[in-house]
């Protein structure tokens, strides 16, 4: 049934971006949850790597599959700087503080971008050939598939790292209560550390993934920050659950809603949804973990 | 008597833990009731509760009969019933009077200065006017957070824990202040650890352990109670109360 | 805070006339075309600055929907203009009556969590009203705009009509909403409603116990703010004399946030400065866009981060005397 097969493909096409979006808000939620941060920089990470991995092969010639993660250690040394320089500094910091430091840097590293790299926007180029594949009516490619096995597997990959590494224990027992963890002896600025390196290192990822798809230029990084945003708050700010299904259900219903709807609408569906959650459910769809 | 506030089988749960279970009391105006407890009993919860801040699981709150476990905190504040907080809070960058004001601009009162002025002379600050909140002492900090909640004009106050960290000297005061307040009428709820004061100060004492209400009754009667000394096994006997200080208390300031 | 036991000197009260005088008196004085400009779009972002620092200096929240409000503005005003033919004269306080009603509905439902859920939640706000814009084609035109707008005549009776859309005769215009923006923001933030901001602002957990509605304040601040960035955004709009999505841009509230933040957010005078100097500023290094932004970004940084006064007021309040300034 063509209908299905439609269905089926909107789906697909929903199902990279909510990986993608779970991503980046992962590590959103992390830096949220341990740092107290809304760290309105966190898209320009998802750009930086999308960019890195961009000039690594196509100026540099290195091999896609080097370039995805030296593009993410890129980013992971930019964001320990960042971290050392400024979030240090801003531990105990109120609400207002913080958010403006982050609007700050966001802009810093955004009209950085657009001094190195320009406006135009980039491609990254495409390892695999570019034939489309089919089943049952849906159309996808290799690189897409990649991309998806590559975007689930680092889901995975950190969900397992928060779970069961000792660093990750670590991390959630100063979400829940800062000064019990320092008692026990957990150094709190090594697990800043920590959670603010994964979370650019995710979105670096994701960037470095997604760049094969999307146009890469300096403005996608606000885009990407705003849908973080709303998957947080859907998912329950504070919540790796939550980020992961908030950002699979986003995804999934921007692919129908981009398929159904006119594209311009589908922006819509995270910010309506967000305002609409806080009128019944102000705490969220799931509890903070 | 009739009771100003009523707390009627209450029960706070939080997830799995129940912080209240049962707790019932009373106290009407001009007597001072003291609820004391272990750390963690459910002392501020019980506050939190009785001031909107917590809403509980069952049970209600009754003010002057009307029932108030509902209402949002800021509207209880109005009604009369203001307490002050375990950790000191102050408004910290404002000029003592600005900050004091407070209640009474939440109550519209025509001259809120005015009233601001009449509490800071009634713990004691007045000569400290326009210091700002931060730059106070410790102990005259406390003082300020009673004066903040005296310039609400309430009809019952809650105290948590306004001896704590305070010397002998400073607690003395706390003590012949809390008297004063309470010739003056008010219906007045003390959290505290130091039984020097409660034993000094109270009419009536409650304790709690575990969320629960184990005891009430006069403090003499509190202090001989087994499941008292029980729950307090441990406590240094300096603690005891001197029976002397009763009467500094009672005394009372004008 | 109202400093009801200083009396103003006979100084503080002359050196205001001055300066009000030196204001009327610029465009007699003044007729470079773009200065004139320059100070007409100053005029217009001192409105959305006084607005803005009701909210994040006042109560102390940080709304990103500011922007959001302004853009409203000019299309409210611009919309009743091309389907109704309505003059500014309607248009400006239709654009602040409804920007405000706008901004009480949606204060409503976001200002009971505040923090970062509320910053996240108006910024989410400004988007979908940016997609509204750039969306509904039918009503908006999307990115055709609303062109045409234009700059109404003045009717006194006996004396006729009255041209206003020389530079010259707008910025008197422009220069009267500000003053009067000013003196409403002095008489709210000088009254009780004004201390009570302070008051929330200051410890909100501490005066909601003493009961201070935290709530009721912040919506105050939240509406009024909206109300005049509407303003702002009407007189913007037939200024200019189009009205398009790009008025939505994320820019906007970056270039609001730093002319009160940085002009010293919680005083009256600090976002008036701020809003002088950062419409004056960018011109004067006009050719380096992005140069520019990364300066203002790392400006931005490293004041929020060791100047939270922000850096022209104090800067100003070393040089003027106490008195006549209205204490944060």
């Amino acid at each position: 049934m063509p209908e299905l097969a439609i269905f089926g493909q909107h789906l697909l096409n929903g199902l990279l971006i909510g990986c993608a979006y779970a991503l980046i808000a992962i590590g959103l939620t992390m830096i949220f949850g341990v740092m107290n941060i809304a760290n309105f920089a966190h898209g320009e990470f998802y750009m930086i790597g999308a960019f890195a991995t961009f000039y690594l092969v196509s100026l540099l010639k290195v091999n896609y599959f080097l370039a995805l993660p030296l593009a993410v250690v890129i980013v992971l040394v930019l964001a320990i700087v960042i971290q050392q320089v400024i979030f240090k500094r801003l531990r105990d910091a109120p609400v207002m503080t913080t958010t403006l430091v982050t609007i700050g840097l966001s802009l810093l590293l955004e009209h950085l971008a657009h001094l190195l790299w320009g406006p135009q926007p980039q491609t990254i180029p495409n390892p695999f050939p570019t034939a489309p594949l089919s089943f049952a009516g849906i159309y996808t490619t290799p690189l897409y598939l990649f991309a998806m096995l590559v975007t689930a597997a680092l889901i995975v990959i950190g969900h397992v790292l928060i779970q069961r590494t000792r660093m990750g224990k670590a991390m959630r027992a100063t979400f829940q209560n800062k000064e019990a963890a320092a008692l026990v002896g957990i150094r709190i600025d090594s697990i800043y550390l920590y959670a603010f390196g994964f979370g650019a290192a995710l979105a670096a990822a994701a960037g470095a993934v997604l760049g094969g798809f999307i146009p890469v230029e300096p403005t996608m990084g606000g885009v990407a920050t705003l849908k973080a945003f709303v998957v947080v708050i859907l998912g329950g700010m504070g919540s790796f659950v939550g980020a992961i299904v908030g950002g699979l259900l986003l995804g999934l219903a921007e692919g129908l809603g981009a398929g159904y709807m006119s594209s311009g609408w589908k922006d819509a569906i995270g910010f309506v949804a967000v305002i609409l959650l806080l009128l019944f459910r102000p705490d969220g769809l799931f509890k903070r973990g | 008597m009739t009771a100003l506030l009523e707390v009627k089988d209450v029960s706070v749960r939080f997830g799995g833990l129940m912080a209240l279970k049962d707790i019932s009391l009373a106290v009407s105006a001009g007597e001072v009731l003291s609820v004391i407890g272990p750390n963690g009993a459910g002392k501020t919860t019980l506050f939190n509760v009785i001031t909107g801040r917590v809403r509980p699981t069952t049970g209600e709150v009754r003010f002057r009969g009307e029932a108030i476990h509902q209402m949002p905190a800021f509207r209880i504040a109005q009604m009369g019933v203001v307490r002050t907080f375990q950790k000191t809070e102050v408004f910290g960058v404002l000029p003592l009077v600005e900050g004091v004001l407070a209640g009474a601009l939440a109550r519209g009162d025509a001259d809120p200065e005015a009233r601001a002025r009449e509490a800071l002379e009634a713990v004691g600050l007045a000569a400290k006017m326009h210091f700002r909140a931060d730059q106070l002492s410790y102990g005259d900090q406390r003082l300020l957070e009673i004066a903040q909640a005296l310039a609400a004009n309430p009809t019952v106050l809650l105290l948590d824990e306004p001896a704590s960290g305070m010397n002998h000297q400073e607690s003395a005061q706390i003590v012949r202040l809390i008297g004063a307040l309470r010739t003056r009428g008010f219906a007045i709820v003390l959290v505290e650890h130091n039984m020097h004061v409660v034993m000094s100060i109270s009419d009536r004492v409650i304790v709690l352990n575990y969320g629960e209400k184990i005891a009430e009754g006069s403090p003499e009667a509190v202090r001989a109670d087994r499941n008292v000394i029980e729950a307090y096994l441990g406590v240094p006997h300096a603690d005891a109360p001197q029976d002397t200080d009763k009467d500094t208390a009672n005394a009372g300031a004008p | 805070m109202a400093d009801t036991h200083s009396r103003r000197s006979p100084l503080a009260t002359a050196a205001t006339a001055a300066v009000l005088l030196a204001l009327f008196a610029l465009p007699q004085v003044v007729h470079n075309e773009y200065l004139l400009h320059l100070c007409i779009v100053s005029a217009i972002f001192v409105i959305i600055a006084l607005g803005l620092n009701l909210i994040v200096g006042y109560v102390g929240q940080l709304s990103l929907a500011h922007a959001a409000f302004f853009a409203l503005g000019a299309y409210v005003s611009g919309l009743l203009f091309i389907k109704f033919k309505w003059s500014m004269w309607i248009g400006l306080p239709a654009a602040a009556v409804i920007t405000g009603l706008i901004a009480f509905a949606l204060g409503w439902v976001i200002l009971r969590v505040r923090g970062h859920r509320f910053v996240i939640i108006t910024v989410a706000f400004a988007e979908i009203m940016k997609l509204v814009a750039t969306n509904w084609i039918d009503v908006t035109r999307g990115f055709m705009g609303l062109p045409g707008l234009t700059i109404p005549a003045l009717y006194i009776p006996g004396i006729g009509a009255i041209d206003l859309s020389s530079k010259e005769r707008f910025y008197y215009v422009a220069l009267t909403a500000a003053i009067i923006t000013f003196w409403l923001c002095a008489k709210l933030v000088g009254s009780s409603i004004g201390r009570a901001f302070v008051l929330v602002r200051e410890n909100e957990v501490l005066a909601e116990s003493l009961g201070i509605s935290a709530f009721r304040y912040c919506m105050i601040a939240f509406v009024a703010g909206a109300a005049m960035a509407g303003a702002a955004g009407s007189l913007y709009g037939h200024y200019v004399g189009f009205v398009s999505p790009d008025l939505f841009n994320f820019s906007y509230i970056t270039i609001m946030l730093i002319m009160v933040i940085l002009g010293g957010k919680g005083t009256l005078l600090g976002p008036v400065l701020g809003a002088v100097i950062f419409t004056f500023l960018p011109e004067l290094l006009r050719e380096a866009s992005h140069y520019r932004m990364v300066i203002f970004a790392t400006i931005l940084i490293l004041a929020t981060m060791f100047m939270p006064r922000g850096i022209i007021f104090p800067l100003v309040e070393h040089l003027v005397p106490k008195r006549w300034r209205n204490k944060p």
